[in-house]
């Protein structure tokens, strides 16, 4: 019923819908309106093409920016330190900042900086109040929900889970596992993981669209650097909650307000940067 | 709480400038109670270790499926095999409009047929009034005065209610060998249903779906959502499906069957919420293809409020479960599916469509169970990559694919309100969950009974 076609005058590729192979003159003049213009495709056959060089600056791309994330750690690792030191100081909070050194699978040693600050199981007046504001934060989300239904529903995950933190230290209060060390530790290792693959993931995901190159680097780097700004003050501003309020907040920091912002933030910049013009401008014109 | 346990391989200070004032004297350190293995000793807690792998694998089983049907409709084969046909003999066709209390909507949906581009002696409507108790009848019977050669009211005054029941019931005065189905709330444009009998020459087709687009879409943020997520389900996953010769849904709202494939599966099931998903595989069980066209667009009203929206997802669930579990095996077990062992596989990934978020659900309350028990496998680059690719990599499938749709569309500027899908998957996400519980099943074999549609929103017509 229909043929592979050969390049249409635009030099993209020809719909799998055309019976016969037309001149370039015979193809734009197919596509023309009655008073002038041009007839676009209609949306339900269009799709994305790429010439090798696009394909070749797509990949190599974030390659680079990932490899220059990992070659650059310890200038990132010293810049994080600094910040949450600095802060940790700022807010007073006791203890120090260590850096700790590990592997990370192929990357042979990445230096990761996370506190040593002491933190404590609830106290019983601090179990009992924060076991009153998970009540109300319940009682809350049943407020207004017909139209709220997605913060009600996000107010009785928070609900949740400090609820079962509520329980954890009531029952059993000295054996939490955790510490602030191993917490930063872990989230810390998260979140440059995280910027490691998500120019990756733009790479996959939006470098493969009629963006310009230096969109393509620019959106990956903004991310990148957005997410290294954001880290450290993320972690410094929990390091802070459970040292002062207690070890108890921690499995919601930990469920809510980790990694979860991070990708959030990842979807932000990708939401945004898909929303950008691409460099086609016939991409709806020709047979594509 | 200092380092205990922590085995200093290197230390030095950690001098910084140029702000020595508050140069932090940083040690460096090798954290052994970090490098401890996670591999938990309790058989309870390796159970449950292995059931949050075993979700994060489903999830990420998924999300390749995303990524492998997105990326398929950007630069795969379009497959549009029937988009080309123009002109032909057109066959006669029936097309069915259920209706239940639809006097907002009955009136736009009957002119809009009536004017559509298909030879009119070769049409025939019937709106199908079930025990409506508004004008709805009065409407219907008003057109059909004044086009009696093309609207044909069928009137039901009994039976078991439901959409399902009234299209089964309405067989026997069906006259033509295609049945088109239309929601009464739908908006279909004049060729739409050209293009929807158009696969229909091809003796193996059994279904046909066009492509659903909100109306409403720019009311509220939660029709806007609505409007991302149809975008991702049709001008993506579907025609990728249709593309890679998988197995596109039927949808049951602007769509065809083919009767006789109708009748040689057992035609249609009154039992059922979700009566088009279960003759899409009935259809493929018994070797007919359902075909997928993207250019076939017809409008409807989502949901405007979040209330509504729960409600549906819920019935979509509920029926799409009970499909889950009458056709698994078989789908598992048949030789008969025409498309052979990928075919097989996505009808199966289909199938399980709804059943993922409780899994995804029952995943957080794991990881939340292993926190406290000192197990969470956020220890070691193995676990960590896990848990980061399950949460990048899962979570952006559905974003990608969304994104990828809407600027398809050409509507590229939708693509900011990415990051507030989030809010629609918590809603889906616990809607879809509510739904496998008891209370919720008896409600949905009380539903099927009755008519358990969506609100209207459009003005009263005078």
């Amino acid at each position: 019923m229909t043929a592979r076609g050969a390049r249409g005058a635009s030099g993209l590729p020809r719909p799998l819908l055309s019976p016969v192979a037309l001149s370039p003159h015979l193809d734009a003049l197919t596509r023309q309106g009655a008073h002038g213009g041009v007839i676009p495709l209609h949306r339900a056959f269009l799709r994305v093409t790429m010439n090798g060089t696009q394909v070749a600056l797509s990949v190599a791309s974030p390659l680079i920016l990932a490899a220059a994330w990992i070659y650059f750690g310890p200038v990132e690792s010293a810049a994080w330190a600094v910040v949450m030191e600095f802060s940790r100081k700022a807010l007073g909070m006791p203890g120090q900042t260590m850096v700790l050194v590990t592997n990370l699978g192929p990357i042979p040693e990445v230096r990761i900086p996370f506190f040593v600050i002491p933190a404590s199981p609830p106290s019983s007046l601090t179990l009992f109040w924060t076991a009153v504001l998970t009540v109300v934060i319940a009682a809350v989300s049943l407020l207004g929900r017909d139209r709220l239904l997605p913060v009600a529903y996000l107010l009785r995950v928070v609900a949740f889970v400090q609820a079962t933190a509520v329980v954890f230290f009531f029952f059993w209060p000295s054996s939490f596992p955790y510490g602030i060390d191993d917490y930063t530790i872990a989230e810390m290792i998260a979140g440059y993981g995280t910027v490691a693959l998500t120019p990756l993931m733009f790479g996959l995901i939006f470098n493969i669209f009629d963006f310009s190159i230096f969109r393509k680097v620019a959106l990956a780097a903004l991310a990148m650097l957005h997410l290294a700004i954001l880290i450290p003050f993320q972690f410094v501003i929990h390091a802070w909650i459970i040292h002062r309020f207690s070890l108890l907040f921690m499995p919601t920091l930990f469920m809510l307000g980790g990694l979860l912002l991070e990708v959030t933030v990842v979807v932000a910049f990708y939401g945004w940067g898909m929303s950008w013009r691409g460099t086609r401008k016939a991409a709806r014109n020709p047979r594509a | 709480m200092s380092a205990s346990g922590a085995q200093a391989v290197r230390t030095h200070p950690f001098t910084l400038s140029p702000a020595p004032h508050f140069a932090p004297r940083l040690d460096t350190v090798r954290f052994e109670k970090f490098e401890r293995n996670p591999y938990p000793e309790d058989p309870l807690v390796r159970l449950m270790y292995f059931g949050l792998v075993l979700v994060i694998g489903t999830v990420s089983v998924y999300a390749i499926r995303h990524y492998v049907l997105t990326a398929n409709r950007l630069f795969g084969r379009q497959r549009h095999p029937y988009a080309d046909v123009l002109t032909a003999d057109w066959p006669p066709i029936t097309v069915l409009i259920p209706a239940h209390n639809e006097e907002l909507v009955i009136d736009e949906i009957l002119k809009l047929l009536l004017d559509a581009d298909y030879p009119r002696d070769k049409l025939t409507i019937i709106p199908i009034n079930d025990r409506s108790e508004d004008r709805t009848g009065d409407i219907i019977d008003t057109y059909a005065r004044h086009n009696p050669d093309v609207v044909k009211p069928f009137h039901r005054t009994g039976g078991d209610a439901g959409k399902a029941a009234a299209l089964r019931d309405v067989d026997e005065r069906i006259t033509t060998e295609l049945e088109l189905v239309f929601d009464a709330d739908y908006l279909p444009n004049r060729g739409v249903l050209k293009l929807i009998v158009a696969p229909f020459f091809d003796p193996e087709v059994g279904a046909v779906m066009g492509r659903v687009i909100p109306l409403n879409a720019g009311k509220n943020f939660l029709t806007r959502i609505q409007e991302l997520e149809r975008s991702g389900g049709y001008q993506v996953d579907q025609q990728a499906r249709m593309n890679l010769g998988l197995v596109p849904q039927y949808g049951g709202t602007v769509g065809g069957v083919r009767r006789r494939a109708l009748a040689e599966v057992g035609g249609w099931v009154a039992d059922s919420l979700t009566e088009d998903t279960d003759l899409t595989y009935r259809l493929l069980l018994h070797g007919h293809l359902t075909v997928y066209q993207n250019s076939a667009e017809c409008y409807e009203e989502v949901p405007e409020a979040w209330v509504e929206r729960r409600r549906q997802i819920g019935r979509w669930a509920r029926g799409h479960n009970v499909c889950l579990r009458r056709y698994l095996v078989p789908l598992a077990t048949s030789d008969d599916v025409p498309g052979g062992y990928l075919q097989k596989i996505d009808g199966l990934l289909l199938l399980g469509v709804f059943a993922l978020s409780p899994l995804i659900i029952a995943g957080w309350l794991l990881g939340l169970a292993l926190l406290y028990l000192g197990y969470i496998p956020i220890h070691g680059f193995v676990g960590i990559l896990a848990v980061t690719m399950y949460s990048s990599l899962g979570n952006f499938a559905a974003f990608f694919q969304v994104g990828s749709a809407v600027r398809l569309d050409g509507a590229r500027a939708r693509t900011r309100l990415l990051p507030l899908l989030l809010g629609g998957f918590l809603v889906s996400t616990f809607a879809i969950t509510r739904s496998i519980f008891p209370r919720h099943l008896r409600r949905s074999r009380n539903a099927v009974l009755v008519w358990d549609k969506t609100k209207r929103y459009r003005p009263v017509q005078s």
